[in-house]
């Protein structure tokens, strides 16, 4: 087996929420928990989806990789070796990882033009201004753009078009890895489905490896080979794409599949409709972060953390995953009928 | 058949820019019968958001260039001040996408609950004394009486522990709290017609799923018609008993949701659904539509499509769409509906 | 394109324009002083003094038989002086000291942005009071009076827009490029926090100008004869009752002046607000 590019071990992330001087003379900070020890690693080549509802963590774990966070304890490795900060990242590591943000008119400095944007890391890595030219011409065109736009400014772009722009720009470098943190949500299906292919395409040409952030299932379903599925900071689940959507472990997944609207009106399911809200990341619910919402959740799930369950090809942190993946206890699959 | 509530035909909504005039909306017509959920979807431009504020009137600062939106048996378009405050206040309601636009952060959720109830109780009537709430000159019995019904509504949106979330403020919610707190404002008023305007586009798929839920319910036990404009086909299959497609100002396709989306009569449903992932084998490149939306700007000419449409011809690009029935309650309008069911049934 | 928006936006206000008059009324008069005075500013005619207006001292004389009106236009390059130097130089500290705080954050933010809090604690004119009494009355103390105060608040107005714009992601775009600190904090954050410091600059100058005036009024700043506005209307206030055009036309020229700029810097605002670019409706693809 190939040597994984990215490797997260028991990665914790807490920020401060009350760290003022009397709250430290005190001896009374709060924190938020955003990530609470999670392990994972990413394969040279594939595209790895990380899926939760907001607050689940996902976007500050991809932080950590891209190093716009340092993990307060565990170490996050690319290909090999530990990383922190951005600051503190050398120049071929910044290279190598490329980021493309949501929202794709906030992630372009609204002062620049389309050229300045897509030169800035070349730049930033010394290119001179003939080099920077050329690179800026091919790669405009790589993401389907003509170079008439290279001299207009980000608010003369559509969405889509603003998107392409910082997709050419985070491939300026030839990265290795992509982190991409919701790059359709804030598109039209329309626009949407030309950014996926894009990506795609790029992928195989480019040989990049993905790590896609998204709360869009059907987008991840579509894209991705593996998918994490966070909740509270935590892991719940991850499996292969195809397992995790047929044969799934843990109950949160099955919640949020169920949740998807169906384009088709004739194939009505039977949904799973969570209580309450995702509790608050202060104050952490005690054993499995679940437990609170879960429908299937008993006093051990209240006070034992689940462990690591490995089933067949995906892993699930439930207690109940194996008897879960049996389909025994299943909550909405005796009914649904897709 | 059953009384019909809202009509709305031939609708024109514009703005005045520098660059000239936008023709947002460029006559829509459709109707709401009592109790119906309709959706209305379109993409960013399609002048769908501004449809739906026209009817309620807060197209400002667009202007209604004519046409006629007609809520039971009102002429809302030259209707003075006074009738659409009764009518907002008791007939149609309206949640926003984003709640904190909507919400006023310096009274507590409860108190904007209250608020409008008391619109609802007498819409004609805001005096001052009312309106600053001073025990002196309100009956103590009434006012808890009130803050009882604000509590009951909370509970009927899904809001848990509503005794002790009364007395919150806006920002002491989150996103799904807000929008459920919201959806409480609008009922306060015992509303026909709730228009909901992406009510669920900014929440996570497990809130959306249950606002929805919540929708639906209050719709069956309410007999609350809904309009509910989104850009997501999905929340239009789970929800909707008719879907209104908007592309470019203009309405391209109407009927029922199992017809339009099982059986899309129109190139630009059929190309939109086709977009979907949901509808493309995995890993495999999606279907794009090329081209992008078409300039607002000016008088339109022919069918704002035809630039991306696939089979478009001479005849789509100049005068007005004609209106094909193609089905019960289903039309679609578009110069080529016999030649693209003809090249559906040969794909089959 | 956008800029002739901007300006036509402007001039669609007619308070604007009306700011935009004064303002250039008082520049140039500065500029072109020697020219359109009609005598020296300290050229004495002992036997015409305090002098009412008329064909040939359209404002009258003073108490020793200077032209009024010479003194207003020469007295307007002081004014206009003074308050520039220490406009642009509270702008360059005070944007320096927020750059640095905003961006650098952690314990040089807390230290700069005390240090701040304790100049604020002190009345400004006070402090600048203090300072001149110390330092000795002339121009150049006022100068360094007004500008030990004046530099907190473009520093905290900076150090909070770099706050936000440092969230944003386009400046985590570039951090994760390797663009290093020094092109981000001038490139990609600079620009984006500058406008507001504009406003409160053109404001400031009004603020100056009556600073400078209150001073030499109270006899800390300009010395006589310097044709200075404070120091003619504390001159002129003894003749008040037998002459008033030698008190009431440097006064009505300060008033002017500061509602001038006040007024330009209130149609700068407008103008200069970044949020008016979008459309009417965001257009998809």
């Amino acid at each position: 087996m190939t040597k994984p590019i990215v490797e997260i071990d028991d990665v914790v992330k807490r920020f401060p929420v009350d760290d003022s001087f009397f709250a430290k003379l005190l001896g009374n900070e709060t924190y938020v928990t955003a990530v609470d020890g999670v392990s994972l690693s990413i394969e040279p080549g594939e595209t790895l989806a990380l899926v939760g509802e907001s607050g689940s963590g996902k976007s500050t774990l991809a932080n950590m990789v891209t190093g716009l966070h340092s993990p307060t304890s565990g170490t996050v490795k690319f290909d090999g070796e530990v990383v922190g900060e951005a600051t503190s990242r050398n120049k071929e590591t910044l290279a190598a990882i490329g980021m493309v943000f949501q929202n794709p008119r906030g992630s372009l400095d609204s002062r620049l033009t389309i050229k300045q944007i897509i030169a800035e890391p070349l730049k930033a890595r010394g290119w001179s201004a003939a080099e920077r030219e050329q690179k800026v011409e091919s790669l405009i065109e790589r993401v389907n753009l003509s170079q008439a736009y290279l001299p207009r400014h980000p608010h003369e772009l559509s969405g889509g078009e603003a998107q392409r722009v910082a997709i050419a720009r985070a491939i300026a470098l030839n990265p290795r890895l992509i982190v991409l943190d919701e790059p359709v949500s804030a598109l039209d299906v329309s626009v949407q489905a030309k950014i996926v292919n894009l990506l795609m395409e790029l992928q195989d040409e480019l040989n990049l490896t993905y790590l896609f952030i998204a709360h869009d299932l059907n987008v991840v379903e579509h894209i991705a080979d593996r998918i994490a599925v966070m909740y509270l900071g935590q892991l719940m689940e991850i499996a292969p794409t195809e397992v995790l959507f047929t044969e799934t472990s843990h109950p949160y997944t099955e919640t949020l599949l169920s949740a998807i609207p169906s384009v088709d009106p004739t194939k009505q399911k039977e949904r799973v409709i969570l209580d309450g809200d995702i509790p608050s990341p202060i104050n952490t619910p005690s054993g499995c972060v679940f437990h609170t919402r879960c429908p299937l959740a008993d006093e051990h799930c209240a006070t034992q953390t689940p462990a690591a369950e490995h089933i067949g090809e995906s892993t699930s942190w439930c207690h109940y995953a194996a008897e879960f993946a049996d389909d025994e206890k299943r909550i909405a699959g005796v009914m649904s009928d897709d | 058949m059953s009384e019909t509530l809202l009509e709305v035909e031939d609708l024109h909504t514009r703005f005045a820019t520098r660059e000239g005039t936008v023709h947002a909306v460029e006559g829509v017509s459709f109707s709401v019968d009592r109790g119906e959920i309709v959706g209305v979807v379109g993409e960013s431009g399609s002048g769908k958001s501004v449809t739906a504020r026209s009817l309620i009137r807060l197209e400002d600062p667009g202007y209604i260039e004519r046409g006629s939106v007609r809520f039971d048996g009102i002429e809302m378009t030259d209707a003075d001040d006074r009738t659409i405050r009764r009518v907002r206040g008791d007939g149609m309601a309206m949640v926003f996408q984003d709640p904190m636009e909507t919400l006023n952060p310096v009274f507590s959720i409860g108190e904007q609950i209250v608020e409008s109830i008391k619109v609802h109780e007498s819409p004609e009537k805001q005096g001052l004394l009312d309106y600053l709430n001073v025990p002196l000159f309100s009956s103590r019995g009434k006012r808890s009486q009130m803050r009882q019904r604000a509590i009951d509504l909370m509970s009927e949106v899904g809001i848990p522990h509503p005794e002790t979330r009364v007395s919150a403020y806006p920002h002491e919610f989150s996103g799904g709290m807000r929008q459920r707190a919201m959806l409480a404002i609008a009922l306060a008023r015992e509303p026909d017609l709730l228009v909901a305007d992406e009510p669920t586009t900014a929440l996570d798929v497990t809130i959306q799923a249950e606002i929805l839920q919540r929708i639906r319910d209050l719709n069956e036990e309410l007999d609350m018609a809904v309009l509910m404009i989104t850009h997501d086909l999905g929340v239009v299959a789970e929800l909707c008993d008719k879907v209104v497609v908007m592309y470019g100002g203009q309405v391209m396709e109407e009927g029922p949701v199992e017809d339009v989306l099982t059986n899309p009569k129109h190139p630009y449903t059929e190309s939109l659904l086709g977009c979907m992932p949901q509808t493309c084998a995995r890993g495999e490149p999606l279907n794009v539509i090329e081209g992008r939306v078409p300039s607002m700007v000016g008088e339109p000419t022919g069918c704002p499509f035809a630039s991306r449409c696939w089979c478009s011809s001479e005849s789509c690009t100049s005068g007005e769409l004609p209106t094909e029935q193609v089905g019960d309650d289903h039309t679609s309008r578009c110069h080529h509906v016999e030649e693209l069911s003809e090249s559906m049934e040969a794909e089959q | 394109m956008k800029n002739s928006r901007r300006l036509g936006r402007f001039l669609s206000n007619r308070l604007n324009v009306v700011g935009l008059l004064f303002v250039s009324v008082v520049v140039l008069s500065a500029i072109f002083a020697p020219v359109i005075a009609p005598e020296g500013p300290n050229e004495q005619d002992l036997f015409n003094r305090l002098d009412s207006p008329s064909a040939e001292h359209p404002m009258g004389t003073d108490q020793l038989g200077r032209d009024v009106l010479s003194r207003l236009l020469y007295g307007a390059r002081i004014s206009l002086q003074i308050s520039l130097a220490v406009v642009a130089i509270t702008l360059a500290i005070g944007t320096a000291v927020g750059l640095v705080a905003g961006y650098a954050g952690g314990w040089v933010d807390e230290a700069l942005m005390r240090f701040v809090d304790v100049l604020l604690a002190f009345p400004g004119i006070l402090l600048a009071l203090v300072i001149a009494g110390i330092l000795g009355p002339n121009l150049t103390n006022i100068m360094i009076a007004l500008a030990v105060v004046g530099w907190t608040q473009y520093a905290r107005i900076i150090r909070g827009s770099v706050l936000s714009v440092k969230q944003e992601e386009f400046v985590k775009a570039a951090q994760l490029m390797g663009v290093p600190r020094r092109r981000i904090v001038l490139r990609h954050i600079l620009p984006n926090v500058v406008t507001p410091v504009i406003v409160l600059a053109t404001m400031d100058m009004a603020y100056v100008i009556l600073g400078t005036a209150g001073l030499s009024f109270l006899g800390l700043g300009a010395q006589p004869p310097t044709p200075e506005w404070g120091t003619m209307l504390s001159q002129g206030r003894n003749f008040v009752d037998t002459a008033w055009w030698v008190v009431n036309f440097p006064g009505l020229a300060i008033m002017i002046t500061v509602l001038g700029f006040n007024l330009l810097g209130d149609g700068l605002r407008d103008v200069l607000d970044p949020r008016d670019m979008g459309d009417v409706e965001n257009k998809g693809m």
